[in-house]
């Protein structure tokens, strides 16, 4: 269920992308994606989904055993320096040289782009309470995560990509990392694609959702859009409803005497009408956020 | 005049952001605490306070436009429009919970005159 | 029932010694190994006692090794969390870590001194030789326990006695068996240190500093969870003094931009962090400093040779072999810096080369100077020297060149590997480069060394094409 035009020079794109471990272990299986430019794209999946696979093979870690992937144009795998010079990323492991203290690493990053945000840095370090007498080493898990950030945004790409950032940060401080990423979004010029089973951060600031399913991309589209159209009816008939009831579009169905819950992707009145008239039934409208919405397309 | 709006959104209910935002602004203008020729605040400064993606409150200030809630001036914003449309836009307001009433009463099985003689002397009681 | 479930915990820690990949190959090589000691001294029978010896040795370092591995392989087990939590958890693994010492490192020990006496062309008393290997094993097993640079004073002073003719003569006295007493109370010193480390180990708990040190972090190139408590410990234990010192990290309190720099400038700042800092210096100031209080004590004139030809021959690549697998962890990310993937791998196989030529440059350059002023006959030292010099320097290459060939592969056990490799390269060419030195066979050499470096940089090529299809994270 894919929207999104393919565009000549999208910030990141897969193309019929396939990654196979091995002659049989399938981790992407068919990938046709677009990040449009200036868009908040969640990347939405469950553990072992493999985001981690994607987001590598788009930027160009990971070599695709079939298809292309690409970043503002350019093959991923052989990036020239000036798009390098355009995307930040924050991997999900994180691995830094202990031996140095933050500002070192700082002076270190910031030694390979030619342009380099140094207030910006300061502040977010100074916000966030990294100090910067501190080696690598001795920083707590949190800390080293949002270093890792900080490190992503000093040269200001315009295309920033996180795996799992704020997997281990606490409540305060996933609330600043979203505010610095609104902050970032705010202009409509960068694009950020982030990966998370956290949905609660997903819908403070994505415009966008992607959902990875057993190696494909089984929705791209609107945020809005997906919580629009996937909802969960409640019917209540006035006789037991027959095992033959069925609704266009059911995501989950559960028949229970009188009554029904029935998951629904793409909600319409006529859908509505259609099952009050032929179920002399009140259908109970209930919308589902990304979390439910998550789990009733991945229950089967 | 750029008034403090008091809006509250959930990001993580089934209602999505743009909707809610709509919904609260109608309400508001509708209840006369956004006036007629006010501007509406912009969209950075709503989209700070809330902690929301811009482009979400930019959604939902051009759905108003389009719904003649508000039309844009340019270099200053989005201004409320005067007060002819706003009672339709009062009565739409109360519509989805009217339909929930209806739906509600239905399931009880109770009769409209019965709702009705409920529901008379509550708007009564708020009227004094 | 309840003997039944006893029974399968035991055989389940057994089989944590041998399941697992590296420790298999492992046991396959120390088979080899003991096969090969036995048939050697079988088949030379009561004629070589140099060979002989050479088995001693070769046996006895194969049974400290295994005997270190069973001590950092318990450690590893009760250093977790669930030593403390899990019930009968403690006392099983010890119990096996213990038989496997017993059966392994002794009985391995026992049996190659045994074969030695019965050939009979040795006296070796089995107290002696068991004395030896157990001091030695204990030490060893305590510097993984504690890897803390304190361990070297007693390492030095058990060492000791090596260097003076006096020390070599008694240390032989005991080996034949002609200070029984020494030998017992040598035996039983180690076997108290041994009991003492699995006391420690039966105690391990958080707050003991030794606890955080990892055993084999270089083992798991995976790449690992933030928050992964080996990683952390690394991380934690990579923090140190000492090591920011010898990394040089006060490198990096100013970074010039390279975004537009050359190809050798950019090379020469991924020196930075390819490097091993100033460990280099400490290597060669170490070696060089060796070689004249070996003179003072032995009577051989080569042995300051014998210093700088190992020093030029299979220092630097196994002072790499050991650190280079650790760019993995940091590779990946690194590659996404503003440079195309070919400038990228030329640019860090650039400075690995860099690296390690300065590196072999300081170490023969130090212990050539050191074993000159020091040998009796400065002029023919310093000649052979020169003339194998050659031969070192190809070899070099060729090392290097496989090195990076080996390097684009992540097993984990693959790091050993090329320390082994190197060594016995380098001793190859140490053995090579010193004998035809001797002979003066000047034109020898410099074919070999031709053909050597013509190799080497063979390999490089075919490696670096390698590595343009290699997946860098």
């Amino acid at each position: 269920m894919s929207d999104a035009p393919i565009a000549p020079r999208a910030p990141l794109q897969l193309r019929r992308v396939h990654k196979y471990y091995g002659a049989s272990v399938a981790a992407l299986d068919g990938v046709d994606w677009s990040v449009p430019a200036g868009s908040v794209v969640g990347l939405l999946g469950q553990n072992a989904a493999g985001k981690t696979t994607l987001i590598k093979t788009a930027l160009g870690l990971l070599r695709p055993t079939r298809g292309e992937a690409q970043i503002f144009g350019e093959d991923a795998w052989d990036l020239p320096a000036a798009v390098k010079a355009r995307i930040g990323y924050v991997p999900q492991v994180i691995t830094l040289y202990p031996w140095l203290r933050v500002r070192q690493l700082i002076n270190y990053t910031a030694s390979f782009y030619p342009h380099w945000n140094d207030e910006l840095v300061r502040t977010l370090a100074l916000n966030w309470a990294i100090p910067r007498e501190e080696k690598v080493g001795n920083l707590s898990v949190g800390t080293l995560q949002k270093l890792a950030i900080v490190l992503a945004l000093g040269h200001e790409p315009e295309l920033l990509v996180l795996d799992e950032p704020a997997a281990s940060l606490d409540p305060g401080a996933r609330r600043d990392f979203l505010r610095t990423i609104l902050d970032i979004a705010a202009d409509g010029r960068r694009t950020i694609l982030f990966s998370t089973h956290i949905t609660s951060d997903l819908e403070r600031v994505a415009d966008r959702v992607a959902i990875l399913r057993a190696g494909k991309i089984t929705y791209d589209g609107e945020l809005d859009e997906l919580k629009d159209s996937v909802k969960r009816l409640h019917v209540t008939a006035e006789a037991p409803l027959p095992p033959t009831f069925s609704v266009p579009g059911t995501v989950r169905l559960k028949i229970e005497g009188n009554e029904a819950l029935v998951s629904v992707r793409d909600v319409s009145e006529k859908i509505v009408d259609d099952i009050r008239r032929n179920y002399a039934a009140t259908v109970g409208v209930q919308d589902l956020n990304l979390e439910d919405i998550f789990l009733e397309l991945h229950h089967a | 005049m750029r008034p403090a709006v008091s809006i509250h959104v959930s990001p993580n209910s089934g209602v999505p952001i743009y909707r809610q935002l709509m919904d609260q602004l109608r309400a508001q203008v509708a209840g006369g605490r956004i006036a007629a020729g006010d501007f509406l605040p912009s969209v950075r400064q709503v989209a700070e306070e809330l902690q929301v993606n811009p482009m979400t409150v930019s959604k939902a200030y051009s759905l108003l436009e389009r719904d003649g809630i508000v039309e844009l001036v340019r270099g200053q914003g989005m201004r409320v429009k005067d007060i002819a449309t706003n009672g339709k836009v009062r009565r739409e307001a109360i519509l989805p919970l009217l339909k929930q009433v209806a739906a509600t009463a239905k399931q009880l099985s109770l009769k409209p005159e019965q709702v009705i003689a409920q529901l008379k002397p509550l708007l009564e009681e708020i009227e004094r | 029932m309840r003997n039944r479930i006893e029974r399968s915990r035991y055989a389940q820690i057994a089989l944590t010694y041998t399941k697992p990949l590296p420790i298999r190959i492992w046991a396959a090589s120390t088979a080899i190994g003991v096969l090969w000691i036995a048939v050697t001294t079988v088949l030379v029978g009561t004629t070589d006692s140099g060979v002989h010896a050479a088995m001693l040795f070769l046996g006895g370092s194969m049974a400290v090794w295994v005997g270190a591995m069973i001590a950092a392989h318990a450690k590893e087990q009760l250093a977790d969390p669930r030593a403390s939590l899990v019930p009968h958890f403690r006392t099983p693994h010890l119990v096996v870590a213990a038989v496997m010492f017993l059966v392994l490192v002794i009985g391995l020990a026992s049996a190659v001194a045994g074969l030695q006496a019965w050939v009979a062309v040795h006296d070796v008393s089995l107290t002696g030789y068991l004395a030896f290997v157990l001091v030695l094993t204990a030490l060893l097993a305590w510097m993984a326990q504690l890897q803390s640079p304190a361990m070297l004073i007693p390492i030095a002073a058990v060492l000791s006695p090596v260097m003076f003719a006096d020390g070599r003569a008694w240390l032989s006295e005991i080996l034949r068996g002609g200070a029984p007493k020494t030998g017992y109370v040598l035996l039983s010193a180690s076997i108290a240190a041994l009991v003492a480390l699995w006391w420690r180990l039966s105690r391990m708990h958080e707050e003991m500093p030794d606890y955080a040190c990892g055993v084999s972090p270089g083992l798991r190139l995976k790449v690992r969870m933030t928050g992964d408590p080996i990683f952390r410990r690394e991380n934690a234990a990579g923090a140190s003094r000492i090591e920011t010192f010898v990394r040089h990290a006060a490198r990096f309190d100013y970074v010039p931009n390279i975004a537009a720099a050359g190809f050798w400038r950019r090379a020469r700042h991924w020196r930075h962090v390819i490097g091993t800092g100033r460990m280099p210096i400490f290597v060669a100031a170490l070696l060089g400093v060796w070689v004249p209080l070996l003179h003072s004590t032995m009577t051989k004139d080569d042995v300051g040779l014998m210093v700088a030809l190992v020093a030029a021959s299979m220092v630097p690549g196994q002072m790499f072999a050991a650190t280079w697998p650790r760019r993995w962890y940091v590779l990946g990310e690194e590659s996404l810096r503003p440079a195309s993937r070919r400038q990228f791998l030329r640019e860090q196989g650039a400075a690995m080369a860099l690296e390690y030529a300065l590196t072999w440059a300081w170490l023969s350059a130090v212990t050539f100077t050191s074993a000159t002023l020091f040998a009796r006959w400065p002029y023919g030292v310093f000649a052979q020297l020169m003339m194998a010099l050659p031969l070192m320097a190809g070899v070099q290459v060729l090392i290097f060149g496989i090195l990076v060939w080996i390097l684009r592969f992540r097993a984990g056990w693959l790091i050993i590997a090329p320390i082994f490799l190197v060594t016995a390269i380098g001793l190859a060419a140490l053995i090579a480069g010193g004998t035809m030195a001797h002979a003066r066979e000047v034109g020898m050499i410099m074919l070999v060394a031709a053909l050597l470096t013509v190799a080497g940089v063979g390999i490089t090529l075919d490696a670096y094409r390698r590595w343009l299809v290699t997946e860098l994270d």
